[in-house]
């Protein structure tokens, strides 16, 4: 982390200045415009196809409905590792993250459900009514992954389990109403995007221009924290032969890099609309460019590690270039949580986080 | 903006009394010149600017006097009745509690929390300071505990009692000794995954009150189920034995809902209060501190998130202090009124440079 944080202090006094022209409004007002509600629209879309491709592999399944099924489930992930960390809103409202991606789920109790559904038959886990009222545990990601990427999952190509198929398909069809609430939420004039665009004394959430920009600062430093306890540390660990690869989201479907890509794409994509660079002085504006530097950093590595993770606990170069993405993101968090909330002369919010 | 009032607590006797005659002749001069203007003191653990962190004692006009070493951040500390020592509990998930001599006869030492055990950074001493109570993570079993440690004994830990709920986090001691009250927050965690919140649509809350000799539960008071994700977190005694207890809301804070309430043992009340609706929503779905005042009956809250703190009189429920400051949390009671510090480094009116820690604790005269 000591050589991230010093790399980016290095960057200081290279990368071009930019002048200070931008409102914390219009900045708020991109990030919402250029990512978050393109972001939504997108994991929408992606919720639709991925619910239309179900439905065709259970009405006829084949090997290429079932291999059309997963892809759409890799952009589903894709879409959805690009937005889950605006929990601001609709996100945050009706135990929607939860039922969109239930992890961790450390003691395995989610997977116990799952498996417990598809091997019951479960028949109020067979439409997408009325497993919305189910545990949550058993309605998003981590159970369409298992139904169509987990043990015993290629018995529905074969049209051996179509109450298995069934499940999938109202999963698919839930996630894809869930996205639909989501998208609809930061689409609304009124909504979440009204009140973080318009700050004032009534305003349950954003009082001024301070609590603004801490909103948007909150979500980035929240996410690179998550990213790399969560699911980083958890998985690598402190070396490659105590590398739980099994620890790794989404890794039934090799979508654990692509999912930690996508996490990164998604910040990035935030931090551009924003433009937060414009939003300060020279002097801060080049710790915005480093920042960039180092958030393409972790995208270019992760490209060049797109392997499953079982492969990478086999690889030490492999292994080496995931521990640098979490030395980068190591870096990005703990910058994110003093350095830019300083330059936007924010509390520390050393007494702020959840639970103390 | 009214201040809260910053008047004495013990006098200076008192102090010397409650810190040790050895601890005021160690000082370094310009710490004891401090000390000489001294009417009260108080604590709090805090990170300093280059990252260590440490427990500071402050004197009533807002010097730090003395500055204690911690292995990692801390968070609420308890001082023992009839006794010298002064415990820092490691915020959640550390697995240390730190024992200062305030009489600086012994070196500090730490405990450590069980294999399979974590501190949650609150506990409490029994009436007699000889039991330190302390809520732990029973986290394999999701399970809450609280660990009891033997002061007359090296701490050593002689036991556990159930809290009757998962994830404890404050704990007190009523005033007849024989009673302990725990709020279970009901957030499942694991130091596998620090800081991740692994139940939040299940969460099921409570307010316990236990035998404090037995373990026995005697009452327990959960939310209409409505309301099951605000987590009951933070707690304050009054005079009259009260539990009031301050909740942070891991549902949607868009809607205010209150965050704070009280429970009985003796009459068996549970209800949340309600302030003014714009001191709700300033609160930002999230009370740090609670404090409640001896002398007045008056009850104090701190939101860091909202940067604001109110006290208030719990018969009218009218709001009679209210102060604005970034990452405003440490709250204890002084004198009439009560003291405030932040993390960015503010006690009363002056400012340090450290980030101080949620809580903040007036340091009671020994009695002896």
């Amino acid at each position: 982390m000591r050589i991230v944080i010093a790399a980016m202090v290095l960057l200081l006094a290279t990368l071009p200045a930019a002048a200070q022209e931008r409102t914390i409004d219009a900045a708020i007002e991109g990030a919402i415009e250029g990512a978050i509600r393109p972001g939504f629209a997108t994991f929408e879309t992606e919720a639709q196809s991925m619910a239309q491709a179900v439905s065709t592999l259970c009405a006829s399944p084949s090997d290429e409905a079932m291999a059309a099924a997963r892809d759409r489930f890799d952009d589903l992930v894709d879409a959805w590792g690009r937005v889950e960390f605006i929990r601001l809103g609709p996100l945050s409202q009706d135990n929607r993250l939860e039922r969109i991606l239930f992890w961790p789920d450390r003691r395995g109790r989610g997977l116990n459900q799952i498996q417990g559904v598809i091997a019951t038959g479960d028949e109020t886990a067979l439409s997408a009514d009325t497993l919305a009222d189910k545990s949550v545990a058993v309605q998003g990601l981590a159970a369409l992954e298992y139904a169509l990427f987990g043990t015993d999952s290629d018995r529905i190509t074969a049209g051996e389990t179509p109450e298995r198929c069934a499940y999938g398909a109202a999963i698919a069809q839930n996630i894809a109403t869930i996205a639909g609430e989501l998208n609809a939420g930061w689409q609304a004039e009124d909504g979440i995007a009204a009140l973080w665009l318009n700050p004032a004394d009534d305003n349950p959430l954003f009082h001024d221009e301070s609590e603004q920009i801490n909103g948007l600062v909150k979500l980035i430093g929240d996410a690179f924290e998550i990213i790399k306890v969560q699911r980083i540390d958890a998985v690598l660990r402190d070396d490659r032969a105590s590398m739980r690869p099994k620890s790794a989201l989404f890794w039934r479907s090799d979508n654990w890099v692509a999912s930690l890509g996508a996490n990164i794409a998604g910040l990035q994509a935030l931090v551009d609309a924003a433009d937060l660079e414009a939003t300060v002085d020279q002097e801060r504006a080049r710790f915005v460019g480093a920042m960039n530097f180092e958030l393409a950093n972790a995208a270019r590595t992760l490209g060049q590690t797109d392997l499953p993770v079982q492969a990478i606990a086999e690889d030490e170069e492999a292994y080496g270039r995931m521990n640098y993405v979490r030395l980068v993101v190591d870096g990005l968090a703990t910058v994110s949580a003093t350095r830019l909330k300083e330059i936007y002369d924010l509390s520390s919010g050393f007494s702020s986080l959840d639970g103390d | 903006m009214q201040r809260f009032g910053a008047t004495g607590l013990i006098g200076r006797r008192t102090f010397l009394r409650a810190a040790g005659a050895g601890f005021a002749a160690s000082l370094i001069p310009s710490a004891a010149i401090a000390l000489a203007g001294t009417q009260a003191v108080f604590a709090s653990a805090y990170r300093d600017r280059s990252g260590a962190f440490g427990v500071a004692l402050l004197s009533e006009d807002g010097a730090i006097v003395h500055r204690y070493a911690l292995p990692a951040r801390g968070h609420d500390l308890v001082r023992q009745p009839n006794g010298d020592t002064l415990v820092a509990f490691a915020r959640r998930p550390g697995t240390f509690a730190a024992l200062f001599d305030l009489g600086r006869a012994r070196e500090p030492v730490t405990i450590a929390a069980p294999a399979s055990r974590h501190f949650y950074g609150h506990g409490a001493f029994s009436t007699d300071g000889r039991l330190l109570y302390a809520t732990e993570n029973d986290f394999d079993a999701a399970r809450g505990v609280i660990g009891l440690y033997d002061a007359t004994n090296g701490f050593a830990r002689i036991g556990e009692f159930d809290t009757f709920g998962t994830g404890p986090h404050d704990m007190a001691v009523l005033p007849d000794g024989r009673t302990l009250v725990v709020s279970n927050g009901g957030i499942e965690t694991h130091p596998d995954y620090p800081r991740a919140k692994l139940n939040v649509p299940t969460m099921a809350p409570n307010l316990a009150f236990i035998h404090a000799k037995t373990g026995d539960l005697l009452a327990r008071h959960a939310l209409p189920r409505a309301m099951h994700k605000l987590s009951i977190r933070h707690l304050a005694v009054d005079r009259d034995g009260t539990a009031w207890f301050a909740c942070q809301n891991e549902g949607d804070i868009a809607e205010p809902v209150a965050l704070i309430g009280r429970a009985s043992l003796h009459s068996g009340a549970f209800e949340l209060i309600d302030l003014p609706e714009t001191a709700t929503a300033s609160l930002r779905g999230y009370v740090g501190s609670i404090a409640a005042n001896s002398l007045t009956g008056h009850i104090a809250i701190t939101s860091p998130r909202g940067g604001v703190a109110f006290s208030f009189d719990p018969a009218s429920r009218a709001i009679l202090a209210t102060r604005n400051e970034p990452d405003l949390c440490g709250i204890a009671p002084s004198g009439a009124g009560f003291r405030y510090s932040s993390g960015d480094g503010l006690f009363g009116t002056a400012r340090h440079d450290v980030g101080f820690d949620n809580h903040l604790i007036a340091l009671p005269a020994a009695r002896r």
